[in-house]
């Protein structure tokens, strides 16, 4: 089942199917590990929930939910 | 010291012939610039956070007769550039393809750390790899086979710790042996096909073009990727060096046009390109990755993931962020106490001792006065005042930076910023306003959005500097906290100055506010953080480092400042014209003006004369007090503040300028760095104004309020 990863809960695992964005936020993305066919786990969240912390390839990234809505995620894993 | 031995290097560097240059490049928050610094023995700044360094530098050192000249690059994820100072490290990578480059990659992120050296490796195949922070991976007992790195990267492979000496001995002999030694031997190219082949097949044709157009000075295979993938940065950075448009190329044109038709019938349409790039060298990555570590705990990252709850959370992460901060003004408030008695107390005596010399050789009044009593006490004010806060404050600081935690400060304000209208990095730019304003304007280039990076320029004075920290903390300890019973004075006042910050840190985001919606608006751009490992600093290196490059900088910077105001204040204050002086004439001229904003002249023209450097804002107030009336020794903190109320303080005046100092014009070396970073007077002026227009009106608002009530 593909779902955003903004609504991936909290420490499950998902694996990165789609990038949805412009050509410079997918650089971004793409260089920063968010590549498809990658594991992808959201870790914790600040205190308004609209900010995320993911582990993905061993690193802590950060994204806001406006941007990680743009990333599809499978979570049938 | 350390200045000392890079300009002997230099000295030695002229004398040798020949000099191999060498460039420093990886990921951010690798080790770059810590072993930039062990290497030539400067003293870059360093800290746990992406982004510390957003330029490059150079210094040199010589080993064995061989001068090295080494560039310290910003860190990179990628070579498609994104940011100002990414594009400073492809663009340096990219037209240097024939200098020696030094590959750093993080011990314990070693998978996603590969990405970029095989990246490199395509431009430049002259790479060295160095595996940093080996002590960290093996307290997380990840264990690298190093010997398979190298030979699976067909580089050298040298591992490194910044505790152990050693290894950098080994890392310049390793560097010295590939670049002099065998020097014809390891001109290998890395040919080997990582991409489909149909992009292969691509790049084999476009190379010989490129190479006519360029003469085969720049890395034609990563140019025909950039040209097949229509990277229009690139294209512009090849633009401005060559001259020349490579797409008004004919060839180039009709090959491009052909190689996308073969894409297409490949099902591979250009949006899918990147994609398709980076996954490719991804692969191969994971491959490498896969045959050189071993993981003896899976979940190694645990310990950091704990932590990071309770510095984030809802309940904590906020109060955790206050409590720091109250914490670091608390120990350096009560830190400096004893130290500031004792300085003032030895150079006011050597004060004596200069006057009592003075006397002695029966110098002029007048030269006396302009030189002991003008340019040596101010000097004298300005050092024992600001050297102890901040030679306390800094390595505080300095620690929290390389423990990793101000990109949680980060994660936690993005929030407020999100409403503000710009993004979290804003307030890694912030934390870095509280040492310096200048550096903290430069630090902006980590934001990649010109709007908010324009923002967070124009913000940044609304964070106090080091430099206005003694002028708060002397306000507060002498008009706020005198009621206050004894034994919990410098809690009270401790307080007071976190507050006095938090309402800074409050305007900062007002007017960033403001700003988003009437002269910058728009939406904001996508944002994405990184939050490092918690890395274990090394505290005796920390403080050398902070006190030694940081405190004794910006010392130096407002001593130079302070001599010529202080001998300016004593001979204005001397040259009496028509029954006054001039010094009287100019405060009278400013008194009208002050007054309604709960000022007085002498106050705002300190203000004026403290454009050059913050710091001697008080000093200069309390001169001019001292040069206009009779007292000539201030030896403790209540005869300053009865010199205070003799001329007029009150309460109010001292919440004015204390309102003032918080938010009025930036000093004279960060307006100069908001010219270079914006390259606009227009934004240089607005930063100008915005923070004296808002200063002014909190002060009138509180200056005509306490007319009413009192
Ligand atoms: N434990 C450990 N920490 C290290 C080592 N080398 C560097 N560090 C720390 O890692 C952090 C980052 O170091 P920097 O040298 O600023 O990294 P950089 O690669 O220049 O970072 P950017 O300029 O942001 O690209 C600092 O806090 C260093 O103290 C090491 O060998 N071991
Ligand atoms: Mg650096």
């Amino acid at each position: 089942m593909e779902i955003s990863l903004n609504r991936l809960p909290l420490l499950k695992l998902g694996n990165i199917k789609n990038l949805l964005v412009d050509k410079k936020t997918k650089c971004k993305l793409l260089s920063l590990g968010f590549i498809p066919e990658t594991a992808i786990k959201p870790v914790f969240s600040n205190f308004s929930g609209n900010l995320r912390a993911y582990e993905v390839r061993k690193a802590i990234i950060a994204l806001r939910d406006t941007d990680a809505n743009k990333i599809r995620v499978d979570v049938s894993i | 010291m350390s200045a000392n031995e890079n300009s002997n290097a230099e000295k030695k560097c002229k004398k040798l012939s020949s000099q191999v240059v060498i460039s420093i490049a990886g990921n951010p928050n690798v080790g770059k610039s810590t072993i930039f610094n062990s290497l030539t023995g400067l003293n870059q700044h360093t800290g746990n956070w992406t982004g510390k360094t957003v330029e490059s530098f150079e210094g040199r050192y010589t080993y064995k007769n061989t001068c090295f000249k080494v560039i310290d690059l910003p860190g990179t994820y990628s070579l498609i550039s994104d940011s100002e100072e990414e594009e400073i490290a492809r663009d340096f990578l990219f037209f240097n393809k024939d200098t020696f480059c030094l590959v750093v990659m993080d011990a314990t992120c070693l998978e996603r750390n590969l990405n970029l050296a095989l990246k490199i490796k395509e431009i430049n195949p002259n790479i060295l790899v160095c595996v940093n922070i080996l002590d960290e991976a093996e307290r997380k007992s990840i264990k690298i086979n190093l010997n398979k790195l190298s030979e699976l990267l067909k580089a050298p492979v040298i591992g490194t710790t910044y505790k152990n000496k050693k290894s950098i001995e080994k890392l310049k002999e390793e560097i010295y042996k590939t670049t002099i030694l065998n020097k014809n031997e390891k001109k290998f190219s890395l040919t080997e096909s990582i991409y489909p082949q149909v992009i292969e097949n691509a790049i084999s044709r476009l190379v010989p073009l490129i190479d006519k157009i360029t003469s085969g000075k720049l890395c034609s295979r990563q140019l025909a990727l950039s040209l097949i993938d229509l990277d229009e940065s690139m294209i512009v950075s090849i633009k401005n060096l060559l001259g020349v448009n490579i797409l008004e190329n004919e060839d180039i044109n009709q090959t491009l046009n052909d190689i996308k038709k073969n894409l297409r019938k490949s099902n591979i349409n250009s949006s899918d390109l990147k994609d398709i790039i980076e996954k490719s060298i991804v692969k191969k990555s994971e491959k490498i990755y896969k045959s050189c570590v071993t993981l003896k705990k899976e979940n190694y990252n645990e310990k950091d993931r704990k932590i990071d709850k309770i510095l984030t959370s809802k309940l904590t992460g906020i109060p955790i962020m206050v409590l720091l901060l109250f914490l670091i003004f608390w120990i350096t408030l009560i830190g400096a106490n004893y130290p500031s008695s004792v300085l003032a107390d030895v150079l006011f005596f050597v004060q004596d001792k200069l006057t009592l010399a003075c006397n002695t050789l029966h110098l002029p009044p007048w030269l006396h006065g302009s030189l002991v009593l003008g340019l040596y006490r101010t000097l004298a004010w300005v050092v024992s005042v600001m050297l102890p806060p901040m030679a306390i404050f800094f390595p505080l600081f300095t620690l929290l930076e390389d423990l990793g935690y101000l990109p949680r400060v980060a994660f936690n304000l993005d929030h407020f910023l999100r409403k503000a209208g710009t993004n979290g990095k804003q307030a890694l730019t912030m934390c870095m306003g509280f040492g310096c304003n200048a550096c903290a304007v430069t630090g902006c280039r980590i934001i990649n959005s010109k709007r908010e990076k324009l923002i967070a320029i124009l913000t940044n004075n609304f964070i106090p500097c080091n430099g206005r920290f003694p002028t708060l903390i002397s306000i507060i300890t002498m008009f706020f906290i005198s009621s206050v019973p004894i034994g919990c004075t410098s809690l009270i006042s401790t307080a007071l100055l976190t507050v006095t910050i938090i309402f800074g840190i409050f305007m900062s985001l007002i007017s960033s506010k403001l700003l988003s919606a009437t002269l910058l608006k728009g939406i904001p751009t996508s944002f994405s953080l990184e939050l490092p490992p918690y890395r274990r600093p090394q505290v005796g290196r920390l403080i050398v480092r902070s006190i030694f490059d940081r405190t004794l900088f910006v010392l130096l910077r407002a001593v130079v400042v302070a001599a010529p105001a202080g001998l300016l204040i004593w001979c204005l204050s001397n040259t009496i014209v028509g029954g006054n002086s001039l010094l009287k004439y100019s405060t009278s001229f400013l008194d009208p003006f002050a007054k309604l904003f709960g000022l007085d002249g002498i106050i705002l023209m300190a203000f004026i004369l403290g454009f050059p450097a913050n710091e001697i804002v008080m000093p200069i107030v309390v001169m001019s007090y001292l040069c206009t009336g009779s007292l000539t020794e201030l030896s403790s903190i209540q005869e300053l503040q009865a010199l205070l109320l003799n001329n007029g303080w009150t309460t109010t005046t001292a919440l004015c300028t204390m309102l003032f100092s918080l938010m009025h014009f930036p000093c004279g070396t960060t307006i100069l760095t908001i010219k270079n970073e914006t390259k606009s007077n227009k934004w240089t002026l607005i930063s100008f104004i915005l923070p004296t227009v808002l200063g002014l009106i909190c002060c009138f608002i509180v200056s005509s309020i306490s007319k009413i009530l009192v």
